[in-house]
C-alpha cells in the first residue's frame, strides 16, 4: 500500500469520503515534506502531528501546532 | 496643495505566499475580505490570534492568480510567518519569508508621487490597486490622513534607479522626513503603528481598526468569533487617545510603553508612541473609556489628552 493510500485510509476512518481523502492525503504529505525540510524533523513525525491536528479539528478541539 | 515630502524606510516584513490554495488559505487567516481581490489589487488587514488579539498587520498584494506578497511597515517577517505557518495544515500553499528588509520610500504630495511613478516606469496606482514594474511595487499606504504612496523595492537591495528616485525627490524640493516626523503624522491622525508600540495583544476595536481592517461580512477566519461578538455586543473598554506631552522632559521610545496614571496613581492606560517637533511632544496611547479627565502622568511626565474637538480643530 502506498503512502497516499495509507494516509487516505486514516482520513477515511476520520470520516472523509474516498475521493476527498486521497486529495487531503496528498496535501498533508506535501505539507509534511515542507515542515520536515523547514525544521529538520522527520517527515513521519511532521505527518503524525498534522494528522493529530486533523483529528483535533474533527473533534472540535482547538489545539495549535507548536512552531 | 500638499507639501512634497518623502520618508525612506525598510519594510520590516516581506513574505510571499503561493500555490493553488494560497487565496483560500489567506482568506481563512486574514481579518479583511480577500474573496474578491483581483490580480493587481491590495488589501490592508490584520493577522489575529484566536482570541481576536492582533499578532501583526499586512498589506496583501495579489501579484498573480496564485501568488501574493505580504508587506508590513513595522511587523517582523518572522511574526507573520510563524502565525501563518502554525495554521497551514492541508492547503496547497507555500510560505517564503525574506530575511532582508525591503527598501522603500513613502511619498506625500501629488506631484512628487506622479514623478516617482514616472521615474520608475510605474502607472500611478488606483485606490485599492498597486502598480508593478519588475521588483518595484507602488500602492497607497496608511500613515495618516494625507494620501501617501508607498514605493517598495522587493529585491531587497537598493537598485540604482531606487537610489536615483530619492535624489530626484530631493532635487524637486521634496523634504525628507525623519522617523519622528513620520510618526508624528501617524499620531496626529490616530493611526497606530502596528508592530511599533501597537498590536501585540491589542484588539482591533481598541485601535479603531475595525472600520477598514476588519470585515464583518466575510466567512470564518482566525479571531472572527471574537470580532463578531464585539461587533454585535457593543464597544470595547478602551480606545486610542492623542495627547500632548508637557514639559521639557523627553520620553524616549525605548521607555515605551509607559503606564498612564492619574493624580492618585490609578492606572488608566498606556502611552505607546511619542514624537517630538519644535512645537513640543505628542503621543498616542490606549486609554480606558472610564477616564473622564484630561490630565494623566506617564512616569514623571504630565500628558494632556486631546478632546475629539481639539483634533478637528487641528
Amino acid at each position: 500500500m502506498g503512502e497516499i493510500e495509507q494516509v487516505a485510509g486514516v482520513l477515511k476512518q476520520l470520516g472523509a469520503e474516498d475521493d476527498q481523502a486521497k486529495v487531503m492525503a496528498a496535501q498533508l504529505i506535501k505539507r509534511a515534506e515542507q515542515i520536515s525540510e523547514e525544521r529538520g524533523v522527520e517527515k513521519v513525525s511532521a505527518l503524525a502531528e498534522l494528522l493529530q491536528l486533523v483529528k483535533s479539528g474533527r473533534d472540535g478541539e482547538t489545539h495549535e501546532r507548536s512552531n | 496643495m500638499q507639501i512634497p515630502r518623502f520618508f525612506k524606510y525598510n519594510a520590516q516584513a516581506s513574505l510571499g505566499v503561493s500555490g493553488p490554495d494560497a487565496l483560500e488559505f489567506l482568506q481563512g487567516q486574514f481579518s479583511n475580505d480577500l474573496s474578491s481581490i483581483a490580480v493587481g489589487q491590495v488589501v490592508y488587514g490584520l493577522w489575529l490570534d484566536r482570541k481576536g488579539k492582533i499578532v501583526a498587520d499586512s498589506f496583501v498584494l495579489r501579484r498573480g492568480e496564485e501568488s501574493f506578497t505580504l508587506l508590513s511597515y513595522f511587523c517582523e517577517s518572522s511574526a507573520i510567518l510563524d502565525r501563518l505557518d502554525a495554521y497551514l495544515v492541508m492547503e496547497d500553499a507555500e510560505l517564503a519569508a525574506s530575511s532582508e528588509r525591503a527598501p522603500a520610500v513613502a511619498i506625500w504630495g501629488e506631484q512628487a508621487q506622479s514623478s516617482a511613478c514616472e521615474a520608475l516606469g510605474l502607472e500611478t496606482p488606483d485606490r485599492g490597486g498597486f502598480a508593478e514594474n519588475g521588483d518595484v511595487v507602488a500602492f497607497w499606504g496608511r500613515r495618516g490622513s494625507e494620501s501617501v504612496l508607498e514605493v517598495v523595492n522587493l529585491r531587497e537591495d537598493e537598485s540604482s534607479r531606487f537610489v536615483e528616485l530619492v535624489s530626484q525627490l530631493s532635487e524637486m524640493g521634496a523634504v525628507e522626513l525623519t522617523l519622528d516626523e513620520a510618526t508624528a503624522l501617524a499620531i496626529e491622525s490616530k493611526v497606530p503603528q502596528i508592530g511599533r508600540g501597537f498590536g501585540d495583544a491589542d484588539l482591533p476595536q481598541e485601535l479603531s481598526l475595525e472600520v477598514d481592517a476588519v470585515s464583518f461580512r466575510k466567512g470564518c477566519y482566525l479571531g472572527q468569533e471574537v470580532m463578531a461578538r464585539l461587533h454585535a455586543m457593543g464597544r470595547v473598554r478602551k480606545g486610542l487617545k492623542v495627547m500632548g506631552i508637557e514639559g521639557s522632559t523627553t520620553i524616549s521610545e525605548k521607555s515605551l510603553p509607559l503606564d498612564l496614571v492619574d493624580d492618585a496613581g490609578k492606572r488608566f492606560g498606556q502611552l505607546r508612541s511619542v514624537a517630538y517637533s519644535k512645537s513640543g511632544g505628542i503621543g498616542l496611547g490606549v486609554v480606558s473609556h472610564g477616564f473622564v479627565g484630561q490630565r494623566l502622568f506617564a512616569g514623571e511626565v504630565e500628558v494632556t489628552l486631546y478632546q475629539e474637538k481639539d483634533k478637528s480643530d487641528g
